[in-house]
């Protein structure tokens, strides 16, 4: 039943505004996809072109094989959830959630199984009978959910599901949605803006920028190895050093800052010449302060702490160094009481390994 | 229940009170008229009785005519709801580059004394050889009554979210189911407002009525006119006090479904 | 393997078909509307003699050229009563809620649906010479007053009639302007009066305008109360067009009047179009 979704180079113009720019993404069965990416990147159309909502201007979209784009939305048989959920005020939650089936002219002694059954999936059997609008902004979404899957779609959408929900309620409905997918199987595309999200829900993430595909790799390869500094920089959090090529030293570059006398070391990558300029980008917690930092760590620089800012779980210290104002992030247990947190003022060591500095060339 | 209470001072309520009696007077002297057992007209009625009424209600010079009307009323308001139901639906959806444009144009004739139109109808149907006709009357009412319709379906399905169209569409339903199971029920107060609008306008209508008709499509109104034109007598009070009890009931029913509010406020005014 | 500019397909079509659906109506408003305002200007041509012997007609004889002053004298002075029996009336609308501002659109709104031969009656009846008016005035031993067949007469009932328009003209406009202006004016020392004339009618201007406009057209082109309450000295444009027609059935020179009369309509709501410039607006609370 869950379907193979692909895209090929499908583009869509909208008079002189290219959208979507020949994008190309193949969606396995029973896989979870997140199209991440700034407002205006694209996903939102791109997720409305396979939906059938929108038609593109170029490229092919097909499932199991066969191009879809010459049938109707009505006829895809693809469930969507949008943003605003757009769930039908004038019927109840059965009604809404019967309506897919109903469209589908399913026999009518077996609808009331079905709807009983996807409202016991998003848990909400006994609001049945309740309106939208008596409905709290998490169950209508469930019950847009639910709605959804009904009909027992080839692929599932959805449009920023978690985006209206405060914060509490979206850690929540991440694992439950997660959890759902992975129950039914369903192949299913969802767009997000939130990297968080995207990176724990998905099981590979396609970050889109101006309608360009910049990246498409499961969370961890795409988290550790970045493709491009907009996708370092957009997942997760990077310290930035602008810089130009010194030297290629065997696998080692060395990279020259603004800072007169401290270079920084990175792994040789093809396309990277002497004298390029480049940026280079290290991850806070790749960064280590004072005596723990591990002896092959050649990165080394010294620096006062300016703030620290303690978050539950991890605390980010902010110091200031010859190469600028870095951020590195530490796990607050990892600290004794003694030399927790550090004062401001104090005088520290921040070093890291020559291969976690990602090196991007610079436009 | 003080008047403070609700933002309007006394001396502006009494104001108004006053002013809705004005408005209402000569409308509750005519059923009062209606009422009187005499053979003139009086105010206040020397007497009551119903004598008036059942002269008008066996009357055929008045019973066709009501019948007219009531067809007339019917039939252009079908065609107004027929005309300004897609034209709403299609300005809302989509971006037309002259949008604003055609939507002035289609609300123009909101602003046109009636006579102008009337008249130049008159000619047009001779030209064309209607005159005279029923489908003549038709055509100019509904000229007159589907930029109300238009008005009203526009203010209600400008607040029907597109998604919940598009989840309609994605779920399966192709336009036709789409739009009967989803849109029309969430516009369906404003298309009955429009559609109570417009039949209350055009049983109402005169200027057109009156150019157009043949002695065998008179309107009620028409029918009226000319009677008064010739006679003085309460039979025209009774007519006049039915007409008043059937436009009442509809009007209420619109206040009730729709909200008067709405109707008369979402409007060129502003 | 990319398919470049496919034809039109299936979601196309839709949104084409969809776009359609303003078609029958355009249409019939152009058939219907349109052109029966292009015969009648054609029509207003075809007179015996020259091209512009009917409007030569108009415009060169002193009775019509007194009708038509006194169509537009008409409309003023409707305009004018509408205003300042309106205004009040509009804002005891804006500033009323709930019940009460149900009740008062209700009261206000249904005479407006009741026949103008109804009410035009019904002011016959009040106005005539055994009258309400004078039944009243004869049991307070006043003389009887003469004013059926005359201009205070009709004047009154086209009030009658348009003093709704006016009203909820202005209820829409003002409920829009924050209560808290007046307050403000109150409490730096202006009186009712003055907070009235400084604060609130500069604000409402667009409402006044749009009402006035409004009254003035609708007063223009009646013909039925006039035609009711009046006689051959209390004559204006309409009714005389329409006598024109029925009576005399000189179709080009009620034409002629016709477009007359659609020019001076025109001008006004062109006037009014110009008003009502996004500048005018900047008046309102943010």
């Amino acid at each position: 039943m869950p379907a193979h979704l692909s895209i090929r180079e499908v583009s869509k113009v909208y008079g002189g505004q290219t959208a979507v720019d020949c994008v190309s993404l193949e969606v396995e069965q029973g896989e979870f996809v997140a199209l991440l990416g700034p407002s205006g990147c694209g996903k939102t159309t791109l997720l409305r072109t396979i939906a059938g909502l929108v038609m593109p201007t170029s490229g092919d979209i097909s499932i199991d094989g066969k191009s879809i784009l010459e049938i109707p939305a009505h006829k895809r048989g693809i469930g969507m959830v949008f943003q605003s959920y757009a769930l039908f005020p004038h019927m109840t939650v059965s009604d809404n959630v019967a309506f897919g089936p109903r469209m589908a002219r399913l026999p009518s002694r077996n609808i009331p199984e079905l709807i009983r059954e996807s409202l016991r999936l998003v848990r909400l059997e006994s609001l049945g009978s309740r309106y939208p609008h008596q409905l709290s902004g998490g169950q209508q979404q469930r019950v847009a959910i639910a709605r959804a899957i009904a009909t027992k779609p080839k692929v599932l959408l959805l449009d920023e599901p978690l985006a209206a929900l405060d914060a509490k309620l979206r850690e929540v409905m991440r694992v439950e949605l997660t959890e759902l997918q992975r129950r039914l199987g369903l192949t299913t595309v969802f767009v997000t803006h939130d990297q968080q999200e995207a990176l724990a829900m998905a099981d590979r993430v396609a970050v889109l920028r101006d309608g360009h595909l910049e990246q498409y790799d499961p969370p961890r390869r795409m988290y550790d190895r970045p493709a491009s500094a907009f996708v370092a920089d957009f997942v997760g959090q990077m310290n930035h050093f602008p810089g130009r090529v010194l030297a290629i030293d065997g696998q080692t570059v060395h990279i020259g800052t603004d800072a007169a006398d401290c270079r920084i070391l990175a792994q040789r990558r093809d396309g990277i010449a002497d004298g390029d300029s480049v940026t280079a980008m290290v991850r806070p917690e790749r960064m280590v302060i004072g005596s723990t930092a591990p002896d092959n760590a050649a990165n080394r620089v010294r620096g006062v702490v300016s703030t620290t800012l303690f978050s539950g779980e991890t605390t980010h210290c902010i110091v200031e160094t010859q190469l600028g104002k870095l951020v590195v992030a530490e796990r607050s247990q990892d600290r004794t009481a003694d030399d927790f947190p550090h004062k401001p003022g104090s005088e520290i060591t921040i070093a890291w390994r020559v291969e976690d500095t990602h090196m991007f060339p610079r436009t | 229940m003080a008047a403070g209470a609700h933002g309007v001072s006394r001396g502006l309520l009494a104001y108004s009170i006053g002013i809705v009696v004005f408005l209402a007077a000569p409308i509750v002297i005519v059923v009062g008229v209606a009422f009187t057992s005499a053979d003139f007209v009086s105010f206040p009625p020397t007497g009551v009785s119903l004598r008036w009424f059942k002269r008008v209600i066996s009357d055929p010079e008045f019973l066709g005519p009501l019948w007219n009307s009531a067809k007339l009323g019917v039939t252009s308001t079908f065609v107004s709801l027929a005309l300004a139901v897609p034209a709403a639906l299609a300005l809302v959806r989509h971006r037309f580059r002259l949008g604003a444009a055609i939507q002035a144009f289609m609300l123009s004739p909101l602003s046109l004394p009636t006579i102008i139109l009337a008249v130049g109808l008159l000619f047009f149907v001779a030209r064309i050889g209607l005159a005279g006709t029923f489908l003549a009357l038709v055509a100019g009412h509904a000229v007159i009554t589907v930029p109300y319709v238009l008005r009203t379906v526009l203010a209600v399905y400008s607040g029907v979210n597109r998604e919940v169209e598009e989840a309609a569409t994605v779920l399966g339903a192709g336009p036709f189911r789409a739009f009967w199971h989803i849109t029309l029920p969430l516009i369906m107060p404003g298309v009955l407002a429009g559609a109570i609008f417009s039949f209350l306008l055009s049983f109402d209508e005169v200027p057109v009525a009156l150019l157009l008709s043949a002695p065998d499509t008179t309107t009620l109104p028409v029918s009226i006119l000319s009677y008064l034109v010739y006679n003085y007598d309460p039979a025209v009070a009774a007519v006049s006090a039915l007409q008043v009890a059937v436009i009442f009931v509809l009007l209420l029913v619109l206040e009730r479904t729709f909200g008067l509010q709405r109707v008369m406020f979402t409007s060129s005014n502003k | 393997m990319a398919r470049k500019d496919r034809p039109i397909g299936a979601i196309a079509r839709a949104g084409y078909a969809r776009a359609a659906g303003l078609i029958p109506m355009m249409l019939f408003l152009v058939v219907f509307f349109i052109g029966p305002l292009l015969v009648n200007f054609s029509q207003s041509f075809a007179g015996p003699g020259t091209m512009f012997r009917e409007y030569r007609r108009i415009f060169t004889d002193g009775y019509y050229l007194l009708v038509i002053f006194q169509t537009v004298l008409l409309g003023c002075a409707v305009t004018i009563g509408c205003l300042v029996l309106g205004y009040p009336l509009g804002m005891a609308i804006a500033r009323a809620s709930g019940r009460l501002k149900a009740a008062l659109m209700f009261a206000v709104v249904a005479p407006l649906l009741v026949n103008v031969v109804v009410r035009s009656f019904g002011w016959m009846v009040i106005l005539g010479n055994q009258g309400v008016v004078n039944w009243i005035g004869s049991a307070l031993g006043l003389a009887p007053l003469e004013l059926m067949y005359t201009w205070w007469g009709i004047t009154i009932a086209l009030v009658h009639v348009l003093l709704p328009f006016m009203a909820l003209s202005i209820a829409s406009v003002l409920e829009g302007i924050d209560p808290r202006l007046e307050e403000a004016a109150k409490v730096l020392g202006a009186n009712a009066f003055n907070a009235l004339r400084l604060v609130l009618l500069p604000l409402s201007f667009e409402g006044i305008v749009t009402g006035s406009i409004l009254v003035f057209t609708a007063t223009v082109g009646s013909f039925v109360t006039i035609m009711l309450l009046g006689n051959a000295s209390t004559m204006v444009l309409p009714l005389l067009i329409y006598q024109q027609l029925t009576v005399v059935s000189d179709w080009a020179f009620a034409a002629a009047m016709g477009t007359t009369l659609l020019v001076l309509v025109a001008t006004l709501l062109w006037v009014q179009a110009r008003f009502m410039r996004p500048g005018w607006r900047q008046a309102r609370t943010v």
